[in-house]
């Protein structure tokens, strides 16, 4: 396309179309080859060998003319079709072994990809380049001896000291999970030096520390089934491997059919290739925990669930977390592709396909997409496989529900969302009275807590006259208070109160369409209750004011959240008069609490609301879920929605300032450049950029607006953690001079929602641990609240 | 590099071709327009060949023990198999409940294919062709596994009722009496409902002691419903038919009404 662009201002017409037709011409014939290569192990009417053999001797007679191309065809697909692998290295074994140059400058253009993506940070891409080099071992191309210098050398790199433990954990992942391709053909030409690699690889990993293992887990139990941490688990697949002599039964390999071709091609040895060494700025893949609720007993009769440490398994689900990666955004394609799984009728395929999906929404710190995407591919794969689809997914339920206690409280959270919107696409439907045994428990136990936040979340879906019927009528504790305003000005006994006067006086005035000065006009008389309200001192405010205005405002735009948006917004400068310390910021909060507390939703809307009017700070907030009026709420999912919706605020408030100024200082830097180098350079070219060239003083401002927001935001930081540190603190010398058992509901809903702090806002706290560690995470404090403060520290160390 | 022209005008054939494929496509539409209202979960679809080759067998068989036909010496069944296919197709076509979008290649061509390597010439045109009638198939996406399953006595328990004006609530009231209902989808402007029962005696007992009777001074029409969600539970978990129900049917709304009054405010921030 470029080319052709490029050339069309200085040709004649007649050239031009001469050259149009040739170049589209090429064109089309490189469009023809790319789709045979890409289409090639598709479903064929004549058989895949055939088909490799066919169009190995198509590009063979291609080469002289479109070599780049299919070198770079070829590579696209090594690395963008992952689950064709030995398809692929299979036509790049027929091609060396037509053209053995060709197969050499093939290798060439794989070990640059396989070393650009290792310089990007592009750690899958990297994988799958490793793992087309080390197939290509199978394939003849390769001498095994040079593959296993590579993997010695990435073994080193693994080694390195002061280097983060996550970069040192890919190696050895990288090279672990190449070894179910070429494992078998090491151990019969090498089998020495691969024994030598393993080796290494054991003592790697019996010297690695695992801290963040507890921290990253689904369950906290291990029964029934282990929750692995990665690198242990594909370790103990790789040894289960090496016991079956290296014979797996997952990876179809086309090149066996061609061996007596192959081994007659000469090989190649990989250059050396030395890994680029670590940047403060690359970012690796964080570990996570094998999320196992399956096993072969839970399927009905037919194909057998491999087990846990059967490397088939590893393998079954790197493909399916391949095909979510690549679908997630086409909910139905990618229900259709995980329905397509190639070997489905060896597995029990809707298990493998539960279990991958509830591993991605349940992925510590947090899901790679949204978790709606999760639910909208299970309810795909529902309609597309009602006969056992919504079984399989049943079934899963019963299962989480029953090991729900032991679920790291972000989990719950999650399945708590996934479980409402799959109901409210389902009628509601479900088998509540399976579940009346909750009906007994403290209504702090998981469960009972799962069905009453599960009715919550369901009022969002729907409403409070379905949500009654949808229950059992032995289940009534667990239907929602229907989310009304509660306006205590309007009911009996309202003239005892001190502002009703002033209220009622205020609805007339919104009535008539008053201004906020008018507003403030009403509310100046009101006495304030404060009496200790020193003139000197810097909280001055009025809480009667606050309780009137707040209360009658937004009681009269409950009608949705667009009216009382717009109240909000209209008397924007009133909040401002009223309030302009946190303390009466959190005044507003209590009051906006005591008129919505029965409408979570709402409270949460108004909340982000007023945060992005700066009607409330988020330090304002932050101490008004601590409050110890909040007790009765501290324990239910909207308040920690609100707090994790307010520290994400900040934190994208921190990113923008500094990407403005980050792209402020490289404008600077180019215009001072562009002006010290050549000062003749043609005039309006040089115009635009002047306009925009930001001064220093410009720049100056912005640092400090950022560090400002800096401030605030290790404040708002500061705030959390040493409340949650207070008040569990207080919990465990409490229950040691009563001696109680600390482990109580509460606190491991408290201690679950300390760790889910830590882990949904990683990347900003990070920033702060070094002033965590010396301000409130100190050696003195009790070690239950420590081990969560070192669990979170050892995630990137 | 051999490129094949292709003549600007159609033949004969060709354009006969044409229109009956046009004709077939509206009788699949109408066909489509028919049905389409109604659940039609899991139509186990039957590989196509083996099913034909086993009723023209089994014709076959009957029509040589009355002695009808002599027996046939063995080299000739081929062609007849190929020349009979069109026909079980044509039938296949009409009898079939939707038209499935596409149909698998015939075996012939199979065959012919990976057996002998010789046969195909590595020429671009033919390899694009054998990818891409597969590919074709497979992105029209997957439907469920197919499953050998003889015709057997019809039964099932969802059933079909018609009757003048009536409701869910009305058969939900009517029909629990039978036992317990999973699910219920109204088409309340054509006066017809589906009950799934749970179990399929319950479904029997409510078509035989309810067809024909009047209920409230409704008459009552109940029979078997033609499409029947085959849910056989793989598992205890007891919601798993209920989900099932509801996931094969066509329409995911429900037949859920809002019965809720409508609320009043004074609108003052418009």
């Amino acid at each position: 396309m470029s080319r052709r662009r490029a050339h069309e201002e200085e040709d004649g017409y007649d050239r031009l179309q001469k050259k149009r037709r040739r170049v589209s011409e090429n064109q089309e014939i490189e469009d023809r080859l790319e789709s045979l290569i890409l289409r090639v192990g598709e479903k064929s009417t004549s058989s895949l060998e055939s088909n490799l053999e066919g169009l190995a001797s198509v590009l063979e007679a291609d080469l002289g003319t479109f070599r780049l191309k299919i070198l770079r065809i070829l590579t696209d697909c090594a690395i963008r079709m992952p689950e064709k692998c030995t398809i692929y290295t299979t036509l790049v074994g027929l091609l060396n072994a037509k053209n053995y140059n060709f197969g050499g400058e093939f290798v060439e253009y794989m070990v640059k990809t396989f070393k650009d993506s290792l310089k990007a940070c592009k750690w899958n891409a990297a994988r799958y380049a490793l793992r087309f080099l080390a197939d290509l071992v199978n394939c003849h191309v390769l001498s095994a001896s040079s593959l296993l210098q590579l993997l010695d050398n990435m073994i080193d790199t693994a080694n390195e000291d002061n280097v983060p433990q996550v970069r040192r954990d890919w190696y050895i992942f990288a090279i672990l999970s190449t070894l179910p391709w070429v494992g078998r053909e090491l151990y019969e030409k090498k089998e020495a030096a691969l024994e030598h690699l393993l080796v290494s690889i054991e003592i790697f990993l019996n010297k690695r520390s695992k801290k963040h293992h507890n921290a990253l887990r689904v369950w906290a139990s291990d029964t029934p089934h282990p929750q692995e941490e990665y690198l242990d688990c594909l370790w103990s697949q790789i040894r289960k491997l090496r016991s079956d002599n290296w014979a797996e039964k997952h990876i179809p390999r086309p090149y066996l059919a061609f061996d007596s071709t192959l081994c007659e091609a000469l090989q190649h040895n990989l250059p050396k290739i030395i890994p680029p060494p670590h940047q403060d700025s690359n970012k690796y893949p964080m570990p996570w925990v094998v999320f196992r609720m399956f096993d072969y007993t839970d399927c009905p009769e037919g194909p057998i669930l491999p087990g846990t440490h059967s490397i088939e398994r590893f393998l079954i689900e790197e493909h399916l977390h391949s095909i979510i990666e690549l679908y997630h955004l086409e909910r139905k394609d990618c229900a259709a592709h995980l329905l397509n799984f190639p070997y489905k009728l060896k597995i029990p395929l809707e298990y493998c396909i539960v279990e991958v999906i509830f591993a991605e929404l349940f992925n510590m710190p947090s899901p790679r997409f949204l978790d709606i995407a999760y639910g909208a591919m299970l309810i795909e794969l529902c309609k597309l496989q009602p006969s056992t689809m919504p079984q399989v997914l049943a079934q899963a339920t019963e299962i989480l529900f029953m090991r729900i206690d032991s679920m790291n409280v972000s989990c719950f959270d999650r399945l708590v969302i996934w479980f409402s919107y799959h109901l409210s696409n389902f009628q509601f439907r479900w088998s509540w009275e399976d579940w009346e045994s909750c009906l007994s428990l403290d209504s702090e136990h998981p469960k009972p807590k799962f069905i009453k936040e599960t009715m919550l979340r369901c009022m969002r879906l729907s409403y409070h006259q379905r949500i009654k019927e949808i229950l059992p009528a032995n289940f009534s504790c667990y239907i929602p208070e229907k989310a009304e305003a509660e306006y205590k000005y309007a009911k009996e006994g309202a003239a005892a109160l001190p502002g009703t006067a002033a209220a009622h006086q205020l609805v007339v005035s919104f009535r008539q369409k008053c201004t906020p000065e008018e507003v403030l006009n009403v509310l100046k008389d009101l006495p304030n209750p404060r009496p200790d309200d020193d003139p000197a001192s810097e909280s001055r405010f009025n809480p009667l004011k606050i309780d009137v205005f707040v209360q009658t405002l937004l009681n009269l735009g409950s009608k949705s959240f667009s009216h009382s948006f717009s109240a909000i917004s209209k008397f924007h400068y009133v909040f401002k008069i009223l309030a302009d310390c946190e303390e009466a910021q959190i005044c507003i909060l209590r009051n906006m609490f005591e008129l919505w507390y029965n409408h979570q939703q709402m409270m949460i809307v108004l909340i982000d609301k007023m945060l992005k009017t700066q009607i409330v700070k988020c330090s304002a907030v932050a101490n008004w879920i601590f409050a110890k009026e909040m007790c009765q709420e501290f324990t239910k999912n909207y308040i920690w929605e609100i707090l994790h919706l307010t520290i994400k605020k900040m934190n994208k408030h921190i990113i923008k300032l500094g990407g403005e100024l980050a792209e402020a200082r490289e404008k600077l830097a180019r215009a001072e450049s562009s002006e010290s180098e050549d000062e003749e350079e043609d005039e309006d070219k040089k115009k635009p950029e002047d306009a925009e060239k930001p001064t220093e003083e410009m720049v100056e401002r912005m640092e400090e607006k950022l560090e400002a927001a800096q401030g605030d935001q290790k404040n708002l930081f500061l705030i959390i953690f040493q409340r949650f540190i207070m008040i569990l603190s207080e919990h465990l010398v409490r229950c040691d001079t009563d001696g109680r058992d600390y482990n109580t509901h509460w606190y491991r809903w408290t201690i679950g929602r300390l760790q889910q702090v830590f882990l949904a806002h990683h990347e900003q706290v990070q920033k702060y641990s070094p002033t965590l560690e010396t301000l409130l995470f100190t050696q003195d404090l009790d070690p239950h609240v420590l081990e969560v403060f070192h669990q979170f520290v050892s995630l990137q160390g | 590099m051999v490129y094949i022209h292709f003549p600007a005008n159609f033949t004969e054939e060709e354009l006969m071709l044409q229109n009956k494929y046009q004709k077939l496509k509206k009788k699949k539409k109408a066909l489509q327009v028919l049905r389409a209202p109604k659940p039609e979960p899991e139509k186990p679809i039957i590989p196509k060949r083996p099913a034909e080759a086993r009723d023209a067998k089994e014709v076959a068989k009957k029509l040589l023990k009355s002695g009808v036909i002599p027996a046939i010496p063995k080299q000739q069944k081929q062609p007849e198999q190929g020349f009979k296919r069109p026909r079980g197709l044509e039938r296949k076509l009409v009898s079939e409940k939707t038209v499935s979008g596409y149909q698998p290649f015939s075996a012939v061509q199979n065959e012919v294919g990976p057996d002998n390597p010789e046969n195909k010439p590595p020429r671009i045109k033919n390899l694009y062709d054998s990818f891409a009638s597969a590919r074709d198939r497979e992105e029209r996406g997957i439907s469920e596994k197919p499953k050998d399953k003889p015709d057997k006595p019809r039964q099932g328990n969802t059933i079909y009722v018609t009757g003048y004006k009536i409701t869910d609530e009305f058969l939900k009231k009517h029909f629990a009496t039978f036992g317990s209902i999973v699910n219920i989808s109204m088409e309340i402007e054509k006066n017809r409902g589906f009950v799934t029962f749970d179990k399929v005696e319950c479904a029997d007992r409510a078509i035989t002691e309810m067809d024909g009777c009047m209920v409230s001074g409704i008459e009552l029409k109940v029979s078997l419903a033609r499409r029947q969600p085959q849910i056989e539970p793989i598992n205890d978990a007891t919601s798993s038919t209920a989900w099932s129900t509801v996931a094969a049917n066509h329409s995911q709304k429900g037949n859920h009404r809002d019965k809720r009054e409508l609320v009043t405010y004074d609108d003052m921030f418009d």
